[in-house]
């Protein structure tokens, strides 16, 4: 069995830091001072509606967008190198699920050829030896051998998203990004994947941080939350907590607005008058961010 | 009347089937929810409505919508259906619009064929847009469709869509592309012009929560057959057919107590994939020898009609 190469075990503490995140396109300010804790084996939220910043929170996250300011510390160590050994570091400690993996599998590869790629990049060991531990990946996300010999295109949604899981846990990171992962599937298979992804996290002490705009799914799957618009941070908390006692008016908007059979429609649209823009920034502006470095979220 | 009378209809292409035995009617000012996984046959159901057959369909069994038959129409007869009586609305509202053509010409061009005077129908676009809520209707008419969001423009297909004043409103997964505050406001606007003109809708969504916020009745269907139908409040209170409990408890809830969510075992089907005999018994916990025999008759069972041979034991 081939490992890869230790990470030296950091001291105990956060798994991953981000503090006063800044990123800017062009004049636009798409994340707006974004901080947060996130410690071994836990699970933290990120939820918005589309346009709030999530996805380029994540992106930066990942190193797949540099920041225009603020840092990010990976078990200990800020991660800001664009060098080769700094992002083999940084992606052997973090690794990032999109909603659709399709693109990111080589269409000409098996399954299981694509799963053993990173092992090759990261971790020492002979081909035969790579192939092993795809398989026990493969297994580990329950998809079969003859999933595992088939190229891409002939998989399902769910049977690719496993694949992108298995992949993404080649090098045993500490920390899974995982970006709308459960959006595009139906609920049956969402399901499934939440529950291995509960699995994952419960054996492998691996820390998430969840980006959803699905309120349902994150209060499954995690156990702190960020509630994000406009590329700011209206709300955090412990994810039931913020779920049934919102505090911000937005959060509030958007918990009304999902259906229920006493859905009542005409206080959502009420309430969404009320709360017009110019009050909710307001509000924004009013809302104070957690202070730094404390590790509430 | 019913404005919508589907009744068992099989289509297949080829010798592939893709819907057997469908059965759905809306009614007069009633919202029908229809509701399935992906593949199940939710769009081929309601675009055999409009008679929107994919190319090569063998199809058998009865549409009547509104007052026309269906199968039976001519051309000219079923463009008149969709111009006058029946409207849909889709999912992607860019795909129902041409993108190098106004707003207002969209709207207008329904009213100018059924020989509305121009001034009156450009007099109506003004109208409708102020009534699903587009601020000033003036400028609107004069953009092209790249200068909304997807929520407004998904406004301005429904203005098109209750243009002609229809009976039947066909709306398959209209809201799915938008955020939930979005969606919630599309959502109250169907509604009221519905509830205003008495107008019936078929509502296709993949979305419980939501069909069971909006419709009065669902249609549950899987692999190309409808598998339950129920009042809105029976079904989720008490499913009757252990795929529509299977879903409610895979389906993650934000609000009230939280429940652990439960997966369903293997993968939605099509009918040409489904096991023989009931379709769902390949991924059925209930399912023994006898599920394999025949497909279920569609029998009541508290609230519903269910095509399941135990129904007793997914709600006593
Ligand atoms: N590469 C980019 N260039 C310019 N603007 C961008 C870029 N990426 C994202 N944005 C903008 O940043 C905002 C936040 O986007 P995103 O992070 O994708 O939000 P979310 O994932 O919450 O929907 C949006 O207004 C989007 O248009
Ligand atoms: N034009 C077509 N030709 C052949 N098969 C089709 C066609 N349209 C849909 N199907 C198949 O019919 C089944 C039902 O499709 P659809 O009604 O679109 O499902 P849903 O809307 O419930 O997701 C699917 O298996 C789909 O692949
Ligand atoms: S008929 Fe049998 S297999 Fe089908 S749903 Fe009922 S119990 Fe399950
Ligand atoms: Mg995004
Ligand atoms: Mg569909």
């Amino acid at each position: 069995m081939t490992e890869p190469e230790p990470v030296p075990e950091p001291v105990p503490g956060p798994v991953l830091e981000v503090a006063s995140l800044v990123k800017r396109f062009g004049t636009f300010t798409a994340v707006d001072d974004v901080g947060f804790t996130l410690m071994p084996g836990a699970s933290l939220g990120i939820v918005g509606e589309s346009g709030s910043g999530k996805t380029t929170t994540a992106r930066v996250l990942a190193g797949l967008e540099e920041p225009t300011s603020g840092t990010v510390t990976l078990a200990g160590e800020t991660v800001t190198g664009r060098s080769r050994r700094d992002r083999l570091r940084r992606a052997r400690l973090l690794q990032m699920i999109f909603q659709d993996p399709y693109g990111s599998f080589d269409p000409r590869q098996t399954i299981a050829e694509s799963v053993a790629e990173p092992l090759r990049l990261h971790a020492p060991g002979s081909r035969k030896q790579h192939r092993a531990r795809a398989a026990e990946l493969l297994d580990q996300v329950g998809l079969s051998r003859r999933a595992g010999q088939s190229p891409p295109r002939d998989l399902s949604g769910g049977q690719r998203q496993r694949a992108a899981i298995a992949r993404a846990l080649a090098v045993r990171p500490r920390v899974l990004v995982l970006d709308e992962a459960v959006a595009a599937l139906d609920v049956s298979i969402q399901a499934q994947i939440l529950t291995l992804l509960e699995e994952l996290r419960a054996g492998t002490g691996i820390a998430y941080v969840f980006v959803s705009h699905d309120l349902g799914v994150v209060r499954h799957i995690t156990d702190e939350v960020l509630v994000m618009r406009h590329g700011r941070v209206v709300e955090r908390g412990a994810t039931e907590h913020v779920l049934r006692t919102p505090r911000h008016p937005y959060t509030r908007l958007l918990l009304d607005s999902i259906p229920s059979p006493d859905w009542d429609l005409d206080r959502v649209a009420r309430d969404r008058v009320a709360r017009d823009r110019r009050a909710l920034d307001l509000a924004d502006r009013q809302a104070t961010p957690a202070p730094k470095g404390e590790t509430t979220c | 009347m019913n404005v919508l009378d589907i009744a068992g209809l099989r289509l297949s292409v080829g010798d592939v089937p893709l819907l057997a035995d469908v059965t759905v009617r809306v009614g007069r000012a009633e919202t029908v929810g229809l509701v399935g996984e992906s593949g199940s046959g939710k769009s081929l159901t309601s675009r055999a409505a409009l008679g929107m057959f994919p190319r090569g369909a063998r199809v058998t069994g009865h549409v009547t919508a509104a007052g026309v038959d269906v199968l039976a129409a001519g051309r000219g007869a079923l463009r008149d259906l969709r111009r006058t009586r029946a409207a849909m609305v889709f999912q992607d509202p860019r795909a129902s619009i041409n993108p190098v053509r106004r707003v207002g010409d969209y709207l207008t061009e329904g009213l100018r064929a059924s020989g509305v005077p121009a001034r009156e129908a450009a007099a109506r676009a003004l109208d409708l847009l102020d009534q699903v809520g587009i601020r000033d209707p003036g400028r609107a008419v004069r953009r092209h469709p790249h200068e909304f969001s997807g929520g407004m423009l998904q406004r301005v297909v429904i203005a098109g869509a209750l243009a002609a004043e229809p009976d039947l409103l066909l709306a398959d997964e209209p809201t799915t592309a938008l955020d939930v505050t979005t969606q919630a406001e599309v959502v109250a606007l169907l509604k009221r012009l519905q509830r205003d003109r008495g107008t019936g809708m078929l509502f296709v969504t993949h979305d419980l929560d939501l069909a069971a916020a909006v419709c009065d009745r669902v249609y549950v269907m899987y692999a190309g057959r409808v598998v339950e139908e129920a009042p809105s409040a029976g079904l989720f209170r008490a499913p009757a057919h252990p795929y529509t409990r299977a879903l409610l408890e895979a389906s993650p809830s934000a609000r009230g107590e939280r429940a652990e969510i439960r997966a369903i075992r293997g993968r939605p089907r099509s009918l040409a994939e489904a096991p023989s005999g009931c379709s769902f018994r390949d991924r059925c916990p209930l399912a023994d020898d006898a599920c394999a025999r025949k497909v279920p008759d569609i029998r009541p069972h508290g609230t519903s009609l269910v095509a399941c041979l135990r129904p007793q034991e997914v709600t006593p």
